[in-house]
This record gives structure tokens, C-alpha cells and sequence, in this order.
């Protein structure tokens, strides 16, 4: 597509007035070198564009069926009628509004096929108008600057090394999986991680198996040990480290970092968009919603008590969730048995063993979610990994349990 | 020597009586939760005639988990104290600490099997501590058998046998922490050491561990102090060394690990506090245990009050107060101690 920029003018009272139910409207487009009315459907929230207005605007549409195959230079879309599950290239993702056929015409999600073909899209509020405008490509050679480590990707890597269970779950994610070379004995998930040689802990990596492995370019996280990457790097191997997010916003600039770095960046950015639009529908959903307090517990008995303090990605989903993260007043992960006391939360979430501390130990029998039985035994791999599980298992499993009455249908 | 007469030596005992109450006193002020004074000293009178005026989980947290841990750190430095004293004695090594004997790794040992093993789970929540003692009293046996020859325990076979089982059973642990990286954290931890976990029922178990510690150990006060002259002149006075050793070693034994199955391993506190009391008020055994334990008591809770209450969110690991608050007093009084010797 050779336009720039252009901004479809809808009429305010249009979206404003159209929760949960659809209906067509003419739309006027406004472009760089003529104006056309576009065709949009707004369903849930979520503005729907006709695919005969893609094929105007030069893309190349094969419907067959109940499916639709949309292409441009690098990215191949197929959407499905009915189907929140959309394949971008290689990979599918789950965004939260599926492609329908209203009369003749098909209808697919404008937002989300937008921002993978690298267009912000936006309500102007003065204007009263979406405007979808071009971001710059990526050029290489790209330079990355993290934790003292300079990577000058002149062009996206073919192979890679992860250290870190998150990324590696990312780099499955945009559909990068199948070239790591060496993981590290944490990278667990998914079940296909565990074919790629495992090359130590994240903190001490066996140096010799990343080195025989000769991936173009490593990516350690947050918890590395600094020496162990300058030998890499003496190695020949570039080294980038990028820091753990703490926040779903952080998660999904991650994922686009991974997109540059790899080169599937349509695919990271239909999962960043894809996580983005689910996570803005559960913030929605909850916003009026009586938070419970709950406590996250990461440690506790004998060596201290230690939660998701407000600095931590466990607190942001929490939050994300409509949960009231009673820790969200710490930082550092470190808490204590009486601020414990003192705030009482209604329920806790953690894992088997520390649920099984807090239910037997003596110490904890005060607090209300003890007494009521309101300890949640979850996945701590799901949670405290930054990566798509957190929004495909995590948040709906929050939902599910403090308000099952919210309609989770468009966020699972 | 600082007390040098009966009557000083009796008043110091006072004054570390009276200082140790008013300690537990101020600690209790102290904590995570900012209590006011008036509703800790209410609480306490509420506890004293039954009553319930002040809500219920500040309540709990004075009562529950304040005292408790206040008790525990107490308990933890006068044991460790007092196994102290009579190690450096019997071994005649004023490096000798509590954990000489391999109690300390063997106690991680079993600390961390409890962690990772579900069927030893058994006993809940206690289970790390129960595992904690049996592995600390098992390791300790261990290398007492191994440095026995007939009758005789050479000091030296003992140091050799407790760091060579030490640094065995260590490798065990890092080895099973490579295994099982998901507990690293919680294995790493409760070598620590830590009050957090203290409460009444452990309590129940080391008050009368330590009672009958101080008690049995107060009988053998003379003996450690002819132990100081050597064997052959213990022998000539009409003590089988060998006999009061072996009697002094398995009861400070089980009393090491006693304390460290309670909060983990905590340094510095057995091997300072007694040469601090033995600078004070000598060497005699008789004063020097009492002292030891009072002591080992009020630096503990000292070290221990200002690991929890020092940053308004966090809590030092009490066995880093020890070393910091330890080390440099220690030095100092040992550099005053030589300047006076010459």
C-alpha cells in the first residue's frame, strides 16, 4: 500500500452508541491524495472494516469459504468468519473480535490488521475520527543498548540463544521458536522447548555449549551474570540483555524488541496487539468492579515473607484483573508476616507448597482467607513469566475466581 | 578481667537479668506494623486478666507473632551461647563455635531434604524443623564416632572429621539445588537463619531443651574448667577427660541443633559472646556460662530487633546483623585486651 497516512472520519455518535451490537455505516476516509467512503461495522467496541474496502485499497484478498486470505508484501493474513483466531504468517493469534459476514459483504478487525502492517491506529477525540497513520519501518542495521551491552544487529538474527524462560516463551510466540539454539534448564514451556539443547541455569550458563551452538546473537534477561556474557561476546557471539518487564506494557514492548531482533516482526506485532487489545477489554471490563484484596505469595515461613510488591509484573496483572494487590503498598518482593496480619486479605493465591506452609504453620491462622479457606493453588510459572500464557491462562484464571459474573468470552 | 570480686560478679548477673527484661520490653514495640505503646502495654494487661480491648489482629500480632519471635531469639542466642562456651572449653579453640561439628550442614541437610522430598512432608509445616534436628544430631554423632579411636577423642581428629563432613555434606546440598532449581530460593534462605517463622508451639519445644541444658551443664561447670589444664592434669586431679568430654559434647550437641533447626543457621553469636563474657569475667566456668547464656540472649534479640525494625520494608537477615554488629565490637576488644596485656 502506498498511502501514508490516512484517517477515517466516523461520526462520534457511532461508536458511543453501538455497545454489543453492531450495525453498518458509510465511513469517509480521508487520504493523501483522494477521499472515499469506507464501509465499518462496530461490534463489541471493536470497528470492522469490509474486506472490499481492503481489496480497494490494494491488498490482495482470496476469500474462500469461511476464510479469508489477505496479503501484502511480507504478511499473509487468514482470518476466519466467526473465528477470534487470526494466522499471520507462521503463527495464530487470539485477538478479541472475530471477522463476519453482514449480507454479502465480509468484515474483519480494523485495529488489529492495521497495527500489523505497522499503522498506528487511533481515535482523534477533537476530530471525531480514526486516523491510521503509518509508523516508520524498522531500519537496519539496528542498534540495542542494554545493561552496559552494545548489539549491532545489522540484519535480523537467523539463530538465537535464550537464557530466559519468558523470552524463550516469547520467541515461540512470534513463531521464533524454532530457531534457538540452546535454552537454559528453566525454558520449560511449550512442550517443544524442551527439544532445543539446554545450556545451564540463567545466571550461570555453560558458556562452552552456547559457544559450540553459535547462535548469532544471545538474549539473557534481568538476572545474568555480566561476566559470563563479555565472554560470550569474546566468543564472537552478540549478546543482547533485556530487562525482565515489569508491567503488561513492558511485556509487549518486549515483544516487538523480539520482533526487530528476529525479523518476524508482523508476527510480534499481531501478538503485541493481540495481548494489548485483550488486556484493554479485561481493564474495561473490571473498571467498575468491587476489587477483592488479595495477596500474592511468593515465599513465606521460616525465610520470610515474600509477595509481588507493587514493582513487580505479578502486581500489574493483579491489578489488570481487578484485584486489589494488598503488597501494592511494598516494593523489593520483601513483605512481613505482620503487615501480613494487619491487612487481612480475603484470599491468597500461590503455589501448593506455601498455601500448605500458610495452612498448617500456627502464625497464619488469624488471617481471614486462611479461615475461610480461600487459598488458590496456581501455576507460578504462568504468573511470574512475562509471556503470552499470562494473558491466554492467567488473567481469564483471575477472573474465573474473583468475578466469575464478568463475560470473560472475548478475553480467553 | 573487668568483675573481679564475688559481689561484682553476682551484681553483673543482676544487671543482665534486669537489661535482658527491659530489652524484651522495647522489642515489643517494634515491627513491621507501627503499634502505639500504649496499646502494646494494653494488650499485654489484656492478656495478663483476659480481656479483649484492642482488635483482634493487632492483637495477634503482639501476642502471636511479636512475643514469639522475641522468645525465640532469646531461646536461639542463649543456646548457641552457651554450646559455645563449653565447645572453646572442651576443645580448647577459641575458634571453636557451635556448628564445629558438622551440626550446622547436617541440619541444612535435613532442612532441605524437607523441602523437596513431598513424603517427608508428614509433619506439615514443622517437618523442616524436625528434619533440620534429626539431620544436625545424625552428623554430629556421625563424626564423633568417626574421631573416636577406642576410648580416646583426639581434638584435632574432631575438627578434621566435623570440616571434612561439613564441606561433604554442603556438596550434597549445592548438588541438590542444581537438581531442583525451583526451591533454590527457599533452600538458600533457610541457611539464612531466621526469626519470621517463630511461634508459641516452637517455643513449648526449646524452653525446656535450653532449661535443661543450662541446668545439666551448670553441674559440669568445674569439669570444663579443669578440662582448660589439659587432660593429663584433669586425669591427675581424679576427672576422666575423655568421660567429661564425651558427656559435654553429645549435650551441646543436641543443643546446637536444637537451635538450629529453630531458625536456621545464625553465626557469629556462639563464637563471640563467650570470649566477650570470658574478657569480663574470666574464665571460670562456674560465672562464664551463666554470663555466656544471659548474654547470647540479650545480643541475639538485640541483633534481632534491629534486623526487623532498621527498614521500614524489609527485614535484614538477622545473621548479617550479628556479623556486622559483632565483628567490629569484637576487635575492638580484642585490640584493648592485648593493649592491656602489655
Amino acid at each position: 500500500m502506498k498511502k501514508k497516512w490516512l484517517a477515517l472520519i466516523v461520526v462520534a455518535a457511532m461508536l458511543l452508541g453501538t455497545m454489543g451490537t453492531g450495525f453498518a455505516a458509510t465511513a469517509a476516509i480521508e487520504s493523501s491524495d483522494a477521499a472515499a467512503e469506507y464501509q465499518i461495522i462496530v461490534i463489541n467496541d471493536r470497528s470492522l472494516i469490509a474486506v472490499s474496502d481492503i481489496i480497494s485499497l490494494g491488498y490482495d484478498v482470496v476469500q474462500n469459504g469461511k476464510f479469508i486470505d489477505i496479503k501484502d508484501s511480507t504478511t499473509n493474513f487468514l482470518f476466519e468468519l466467526g473465528s477470534r483466531v487470526v494466522g499471520v504468517n507462521e503463527i495464530e493469534v487470539k485477538i478479541d473480535a472475530a471477522p463476519i459476514k453482514n449480507g454479502n459483504e465480509s468484515y474483519i478487525p480494523m485495529a488489529f490488521f492495521f497495527e500489523v502492517l505497522n499503522y498506528e491506529v487511533s481515535w482523534n477525540q477533537t476530530l471525531g475520527k480514526i486516523e491510521i497513520e503509518k509508523r516508520a519501518d524498522t531500519l537496519y542495521p539496528v542498534k540495542i543498548e542494554s545493561f552496559g551491552f552494545v548489539y549491532d544487529c545489522a540484519k535480523p538474527a537467523k539463530t538465537i540463544s535464550s537464557t530466559a524462560p519468558s523470552v524463550t516463551e516469547l520467541l515461540f510466540s512470534i513463531g521464533a521458536g524454532e530457531r534457538i539454539q540452546t535454552r537454559s534448564s528453566y525454558c520449560d514451556y511449550p512442550a517443544q522447548a524442551s527439544q532445543i539443547p539446554a545450556a545451564g541455569s540463567l545466571y550461570d550458563p555453560s558458556i562452552e555449549v552456547i559457544v559450540a551452538a553459535a547462535p548469532e546473537v544471545l538474549i539473557a534477561q534481568t538476572h545474568f551474570k555480566p561476566e559470563v556474557l563479555v565472554q560470550l561476546t569474546k566468543a564472537g557471539i552478540d549478546v543482547v540483555a533485556v530487562e525482565s518487564p515489569s508491567t503488561i506494557d513492558g511485556m509487549v514492548a518486549l515483544v516487538k524488541q523480539l520482533g526487530v531482533i528476529t525479523g518476524n516482526e508482523a508476527e510480534a506485532r499481531a501478538l503485541a496487539t493481540s495481548m494489548e487489545q485483550r488486556v484493554q477489554r479485561t481493564r474495561n471490563l473490571v473498571k467498575n468492579v468491587q476489587r477483592p484484596n488479595v495477596y500474592y505469595v511468593v515465599g513465606t515461613g521460616q525465610w520470610g515473607e515474600y509477595t509481588a510488591t507493587s514493582d513487580t509484573f505479578i502486581n500489574d496483572v493483579m491489578q489488570t484483573a481487578g484485584l486489589n494487590n494488598v503488597a501494592a503498598n511494598a516494593t523489593g518482593w520483601k513483605y512481613s508476616l505482620e503487615k501480613l496480619v494487619e491487612q487481612d486479605p480475603e484470599s491468597i493465591l500461590g503455589g501448593a507448597y506455601n498455601l500448605d506452609t500458610m495452612r498448617t504453620s500456627e502464625n497464619y491462622a488469624i488471617l481471614t482467607a486462611v479461615q475461610n479457606n480461600q487459598l488458590f493453588d496456581i501455576d507460578e510459572n504462568v504468573y511470574s513469566r512475562p509471556a503470552l500464557r499470562i494473558i491466554d491462562v492467567g488473567i481469564p484464571e483471575l477472573l474465573k475466581l474473583f468475578h466469575p459474573d464478568l463475560d470473560r468470552s472475548l478475553i480467553e | 578481667m573487668i568483675l573481679k570480686t564475688k559481689t561484682q560478679k553476682y551484681l553483673g548477673i543482676v544487671a543482665l537479668i534486669i537489661g535482658l527484661f527491659i530489652l524484651i520490653v522495647f522489642a515489643v514495640g517494634f515491627g513491621a506494623v507501627q503499634i502505639p505503646w500504649r496499646s502494646v502495654v494494653r494488650i499485654m494487661l489484656d492478656g495478663v486478666f483476659g480481656r479483649t480491648s484492642i482488635d483482634e489482629h493487632t492483637r495477634f500480632i503482639v501476642l502471636n507473632l511479636r512475643i514469639p519471635r522475641i522468645l525465640m531469639a532469646v531461646m536461639v542466642g542463649m543456646l548457641l551461647s552457651l554450646v559455645g562456651t563449653s565447645y572453646q572449653a572442651v576443645f580448647k579453640n577459641p575458634m571453636a563455635d557451635p556448628y564445629l561439628l558438622g551440626t550446622s550442614s547436617g541440619a541444612a541437610l535435613g532442612a532441605t531434604l524437607a523441602l523437596l522430598v513431598p513424603q517427608l512432608q508428614v509433619f506439615g509445616y514443622f517437618g523442616v524443623t524436625v528434619f533440620a534436628f534429626l539431620g544436625a544430631i545424625t552428623t554430629t554423632l556421625i563424626v564423633y564416632f568417626l574421631a573416636k579411636s577406642g576410648n580416646q577423642i583426639s581434638t584435632v581428629s574432631l575438627l578434621l572429621s566435623g570440616i571434612i563432613m561439613s564441606s561433604f555434606l554442603s556438596a550434597i546440598i549445592s548438588l541438590l539445588m542444581i537438581f531442583h532449581h525451583e526451591e533454590i530460593a527457599m533452600i538458600y534462605n533457610w541457611t539464612l537463619g531466621s526469626f519470621n517463622g517463630a511461634s508459641w508451639s516452637g517455643l513449648k519445644l526449646a524452653v525446656p531443651i535450653l532449661g535443661i541444658g543450662n541446668f545439666v551443664m551448670s553441674f559440669w561447670a568445674k569439669d570444663l574448667n579443669v578440662l582448660l589444664l589439659g587432660d593429663a592434669q584433669a586425669y591427675s586431679l581424679g576427672i576422666d577427660a575423655q568421660n567429661v568430654k564425651r558427656k559435654i559434647l553429645i549435650l551441646s550437641s543436641i543443643l546446637a541443633a536444637v537451635a538450629v533447626s529453630m531458625s536456621g543457621i545464625i553465626g557469629f553469636v556462639g563464637l563471640i559472646v563467650p570470649h566477650f563474657f570470658r574478657m569480663i569475667v574470666g574464665p571460670d566456668h562456674r560465672y562464664l556460662l551463666i554470663y555466656a547464656t544471659l548474654g547470647g540472649g540479650v545480643f541475639l534479640l538485640l541483633c534481632d530487633t534491629i534486623a526487623r525494625s532498621l527498614l521500614s520494608n524489609a527485614e535484614i537477615p538477622v545473621g548479617v546483623v550479628t556479623a556486622i554488629l559483632g565483628a567490629p565490637f569484637f576487635m575492638i576488644l580484642l585490640y584493648r585486651t592485648k593493649q592491656g596485656k602489655e
